[in-house]
């Protein structure tokens, strides 16, 4: 079985093939393990745990441990497989062992994620002989266990989006609250940005709560490498926190290869056959080896004509791929998580569900199909490979956009950059006011005591929702007046909780939200399920259920969409120098009219769609750009439209820095017009229903917004544009056109 | 961040109403046109759209007719006052008629069923029985189930509420049994309670009717907010009336009415002990007449056992509503149904228990 990596590189290195496709080979070397030692041991029967499982604390563990039994919270940064979970359950176990009243609570981004963090807990608590009767806590946790749960759990479980449904509840909770110790933060850079500063004050709620019943819980994230760890933290939970980023697991030499299709800047075969290409040649390889796709589709077409080719050849091998991704039900996928496990399973093509810390145990290789848009992302899809200390292959296979190819040419700039920042506002307005009147329907807010929780203008923001009777001021304090349950009407996130059901001959098959069903399962569509060809029979849009048949086709289907923004109020205005820069609420609508049949590459034919469009009202910032500049920048023969859509991108870089969002909460379009309508224009846009006032507070910014993108692009030291400055990780129409010359222009006159 | 406070000011202002848009939004009830599927009578979650029409008409004349008209010259009540604040306080006495089974016989045909001793089923009572067990005093004298039989009867002379437990863990909640166990108490024990709310949970209680029966008569006390302020104060006056010997009489008090207000008391971080016996109309109603009737709600029962056509009445959905249009217009017309209704509540539930008790004697 044992298979030498490096041999395989260099049959990589060398096959015609493939070597001028790699651009790039780094080199991260092993490390040997450290260990490290308490000052005082574990009681007895987690020491018998950790000899039965043969384990050896490493230095961070040993670290994490002795700052949470000192009563400090802390912040785990060391990479995927360096035996975070161990690192906190540990001294967690060991303080609910000393308690027995003691209780914590852990909070996990999904729920499949909780599943997963059960079954260890559970292991610990049978091995270790700690009662905890640990349980999850979600929506799907019957009505008649959820009591006992309450009253008799010491770990629970949850997500944020049931704990901000809880807190309303919180007298039920009491003794679990009186006594709780621990609250543990997985997978915690998940929330950053807007969700994120809503998630910090849904956080702070709970805090109060604690306090009302006398606890002062610690806290423990556990996050990916990120840019500002203590900060993020702070900002997060209000306290501080002490950093544990020194990894003492061991690492196996791993190589990470950046591997270009397109090196001659055409290109032969598209990513997706080069990824699958890969795949086949690892397999074959004996490497277990995990493939990420970008999408849904290019997952499940991956593994079914990986699985294709392996019939023709080697057939024994065809029936260890299997397809993993977001929206398979729950049995399916343990069984997959399983099977790889085991090692039965050889090959596996996933979206990123497995990027979050599902314990798949240790891989050889990752296929890294398309630059995933954060560094952050790549990383710990990248850190799937070489758990232990066997050698490891991760491949980065890029697209033929320019942000993918930048990164093929300048890999050092990868290499080098660091992790991106995780971004808290605790300034937001339509936040903070949304978070007070659930706070406010929790425990009536008493300025002097809960200010600790808010910053400034508090006052004024309560008093204008007084003045909507959303709130009353009341000697016992604030109290929530409103007719429906606060709660409700504030969400955490932007996700609707709408789910399509894929039914098959009356069974469920799978789940899918409503983008992901009018872009792949409209009536007519071929949906790839494990490899398999399903005909959609029956979109049913008033019960959410979408009908499929078994059905082989050598085609596939595509829906063709149509992206479009409405201004439908224009609350202010302003000039600056020649342009008019504009704020108020506009409508982004996605119209899905057609679908093309196609083989390979070929279209068959084109079917009409009868679908409603998918729209969001939101806030917008616009700005128009006057005539002479474009016909100045076509005098210079440089491409308009290219420099309208890199300001778009270089706008949406910098605003971050100046409304505290992370960049994948705003959206961009931007549309030259030829004359005469009224004009080209740039809109930028909040990601989020309603709008959460990012771009309304951006226009009061724009002046220092203008000067900052124009000195970026002035400055950087490309020549046609770089992921550092007009190039963008998520432009829908791959990073095209741009002209980073004409964006200049734009900019300068702009200030 | 946001440097310009009248700027700022403009914002918060556009933020709240964008709120009250979307607070507006949350739907607690929907309106039906027609009238099939009709199980959740308790629930008022859905009103017949004939039915809003009539609330929104109703309410229309009583703004007409209340305009300008103080709540103390419209109903006779008075301020309670308490250190923490005052509240609304209506006082009303009605004459009435309540049987129920009294103490003695309550006993009797609560230890008649052997059926209540751990080990008893059908057949083993119809033996023991046969044997000259006939009560579970009996059963004292029996090897195998003396001990229990004895656990049971001093059970029952110390400790009634215990009693309610140990019949629950054989016998539905709505058993007949179940009923027969509240003719343990005095009728002067019961706390006949009725809220009405905000809304389902996490807002404000704008009403707490609470009824004591002795002898002939039927006193009912209403605790009203007239406006948000008052509920601290309202929680106390309710809390007046309740000491650890009573017994609660409800119409879905058990998930409704008494969690409620147990939330409300550790939302003001009151102490207050709601722990006790528990007698709820709903689930004996609903197996005495469910099969006869097209749902099980308040109204309904009280139209078909007695006859009684509620006029001008607010349907339960549109009490948050009718409170708010109050809150706002500060007329206090639609506040009138409300407190009728729930004064009107009190006395039914207190007439459907007699009822029963005639019913499954």
């Amino acid at each position: 079985m044992a298979i030498r990596i490096e041999e395989v590189i260099e049959t990589l290195k060398k096959s015609l093939r493939h070597r001028d496709r790699v651009e790039h080979i780094e080199i991260l070397s092993s490390q040997n393990p450290i260990y490290g030692k308490l000052r005082k041991d574990f009681p007895a029967n987690i020491r018998n745990y950790l000899s039965r499982k043969a384990i050896k604390l490493y230095e961070h563990q040993c670290e994490a441990t002795e700052n949470l039994r000192a009563g400090k919270n802390i912040i785990i940064t060391t990479p995927t497989a360096s035996g975070k979970t161990l690192a906190f359950n540990l001294p967690v176990f060991e303080r609910l062992h000393q308690d027995k009243e003691a209780t914590a609570l852990y909070l996990y981004p999904s729920k499949a994620l909780s599943q997963d963090q059960l079954k260890v807990i559970k292991e610990l608590e049978t091995i270790g002989t700690i009662k905890t009767d640990s349980a999850i806590y979600d929506g799907d946790t019957p009505s008649y266990k959820r009591q006992r749960i309450r009253d008799s759990s010491r770990i629970i479980i949850s997500n944020p989006y049931e704990l901000h449904q809880i807190l309303p509840w919180h007298y039920r909770w009491q003794k679990f609250l009186r006594n709780l110790n621990f609250i543990v933060i997985d997978e915690a850079h998940r929330y950053r940005g807007i969700f994120g500063s809503s998630v910090a004050f849904l956080i702070r709620r709970l805090q109060r709560i604690c306090k009302f019943y006398g606890s002062s819980p610690q806290f423990v994230l556990s996050t990916a490498t990120l840019a500002n760890p203590l900060e993020f933290s702070e900002k997060l939970t209000g306290l501080d926190f002490e950093l544990i980023s020194s990894d003492g697991s061991p690492k196996g030499k791993k190589y990470f290869i950046f591997y270009n299709p397109y090196f001659d800047g055409i290109g032969t075969l598209s990513t997706h056959r080069e990824s699958m290409d890969l795949f086949l040649f690892f397999i074959k390889k004996n490497l277990q080896t995990l493939c990420f796709a970008l999408s849904r589709k290019m997952a499940e077409s991956i593994a079914s004509q990986s699985k294709k080719k392996l019939k023709e050849s080697e057939r024994y091998l065809a029936s260890k791929i299997a397809a993993y991704r977001a929206g398979y039900l729950p049995e399916e996928r343990r069984e997959i998580e399983n099977r790889l496990k085991k090692g039965t399973l050889r090959g596996i093509t996933s979206t990123n569900a497995l990027e979050l810390g599902i314990d798949v145990g240790s891989l050889d290789a990752v296929i890294i199909s398309g630059y995933p848009g954060t560094i952050i992302s790549t990383w710990q899809q990248a850190g799937r490979a070489g758990r232990g200390i066997g050698e490891s292959v991760a491949v980065l296979v890029a697209f033929q956009n320019p942000l993918d190819q930048y990164f093929m040419k300048h890999p050092q700039v990868f290499f080098d950059k660091s992790h991106e920042e995780a971004v808290i506002d605790l300034s937001n307005p339509y936040i903070v006011s949304g978070h007070l009147m659930c706070a406010a329907s929790e425990l009536p807010i008493q300025l002097e005591e809960d200010g600790i929780y808010w910053e400034e203008n508090v006052e004024d923001i309560l008093k204008a929702l007084e003045r909507e009777n959303l709130l009353q001021q009341t000697p016992h304090g604030w109290v929530y007046s409103g007719k429906g349950r606060a709660v409700d009407a504030v969400s955490l996130d932007n996700i609707s909780s709408e789910t399509f059901k894929v039914i098959k001959q009356g069974k469920l098959l799978e789940t899918m939200d409503r983008a992901q069903a009018y872009r792949e399962a409209y009536k007519g569509a071929v949906l790839l399920h494990q490899g398999e060809t399903y005909l959609v029979n029956d979109f049913d849009l008033k019960n959410l259920i979408i009908q499929i048949e078994r059905k082989n086709v050598d085609y596939y289907t595509q829906v063709m969409d149509i992206a479009d923004i409405e201004v439908l109020e224009e609350i202010k205005r302003k000039k600056i120098n020649e342009f008019t820069v504009s704020s108020g609420d506009v409508e982004v609508t996605e119209k899905y009219i057609k679908y093309k049949i196609m083989k390979y590459d070929r279209v068959l034919s084109t079917e009409n769609l009868n679908l409603p469009p998918l729209s969001f009202k939101t806030m917008g910032m616009w700005l128009t750009i006057p005539e002479n500049i474009r016909k100045k920048i076509e005098a210079r023969r440089l491409d308009f439209a290219g420099g309208l859509h890199g300001l778009e991108h270089a706008l949406i870089a910098i605003m971050p820095f100046h409304v505290m969002c992370d960049r994948w909460d705003i959206g961009g379009v931007s549309v030259p017009s030829y004359p005469p309508a009224d004009g080209s224009k740039v809109f930028l846009y909040d990601g989020f229903e309603g709008g959460i006032g990012l771009t309304e507070k951006a226009f009061q910014l724009t002046d220092n917004i203008f000067k900052m993108t124009y000195e970026l692009v002035r400055d950087c030291q490309c020549e046609e544009g770089c992921p550092a400055c007009i190039y963008s990780p998520k432009c829908g129409s791959g990073n095209r056109p741009l002209d980073k010359e004409a964006t200049k222009m734009i900019l300068r006159e702009l200030i | 961040m946001l440097e310009d406070k009248a700027e700022n000011k403009t914002v918060f202002s556009r933020i709240g109403k964008r709120w009250r848009k979307s607070i507006d939004r949350v739907k607690e009830y929907e309106i039906r046109e027609d009238e099939q599927t009709i199980d959740r009578e308790f629930i008022p979650s859905f009103l017949f759209s004939l039915e809003y029409q009539k609330a929104q008409e109703l309410k229309g004349r009583l703004l007409e007719k209340y305009k300008g008209v103080l709540l103390e010259e419209a109903i006779q009540g008075e301020r309670l006052r308490t250190e923490e604040g005052s509240c609304f306080h209506i006082e009303n006495q009605e004459k009435i008629n309540i049987n129920i089974i009294n103490p003695e016989k309550a006993k009797e045909k609560i230890l008649s069923n052997l059926k209540l001793i751990y080990g008893i089923g059908g057949a083993t009572e119809y033996f023991l029985k046969k044997e000259g067990y006939r009560t579970i005093e009996d059963l004292r004298q029996h090897p195998r189930f003396g001990l229990e039989g004895t656990r049971f009867l001093k059970t029952i002379n110390d400790n009634r509420s215990e009693v309610i437990n140990w019949i629950g863990r054989w016998f539905p909640k709505s058993h007949p049994l179940m009923l027969c166990a509240s003719g343990l108490w005095k009728k002067e024990d019961f706390i006949i309670l009725d809220i009405e709310t905000m809304g389902f949970f996490g807002r404000p209680i704008i009403l707490l009717g609470v009824a004591q029966v002795s002898a002939n008569y039927i006193s009912t006390h209403q605790y009203f907010l007239q406006n948000i302020k008052e509920e601290v104060a309202a929680l106390r006056g309710f809390l007046s009336h309740i000491n650890k010997n009573n017994v609660f009489l409800t119409f879905n008090g058990r998930t409704f009415d008494i969690p409620y207000i147990e939330e409300r008391l550790a939302y003001y971080r009151m102490k207050g002990e709601l722990g006790n016996a528990h007698f709820d109309m709903l689930h004996f109603s609903r197996r005495a007449w469910k099969k006869e009737l097209p749902n099980c709600r308040l109204t309904t029962l009280e139209k078909y056992l007695f006859g009684i056509e509620r006029k001008d009445d607010v349907p339960s959905a549109l009490v948050p509503e009718f409170y708010e249009t109050y809150l706002r217009s500060k007329n206090i017309g639609p506040l009138i149904p409300i407190i009728e209704h729930n004064q009107q509540d009190l006395i039914t539930l207190a007439n459907i228990f007699s009822r029963l008790h005639k019913e499954w004697q």
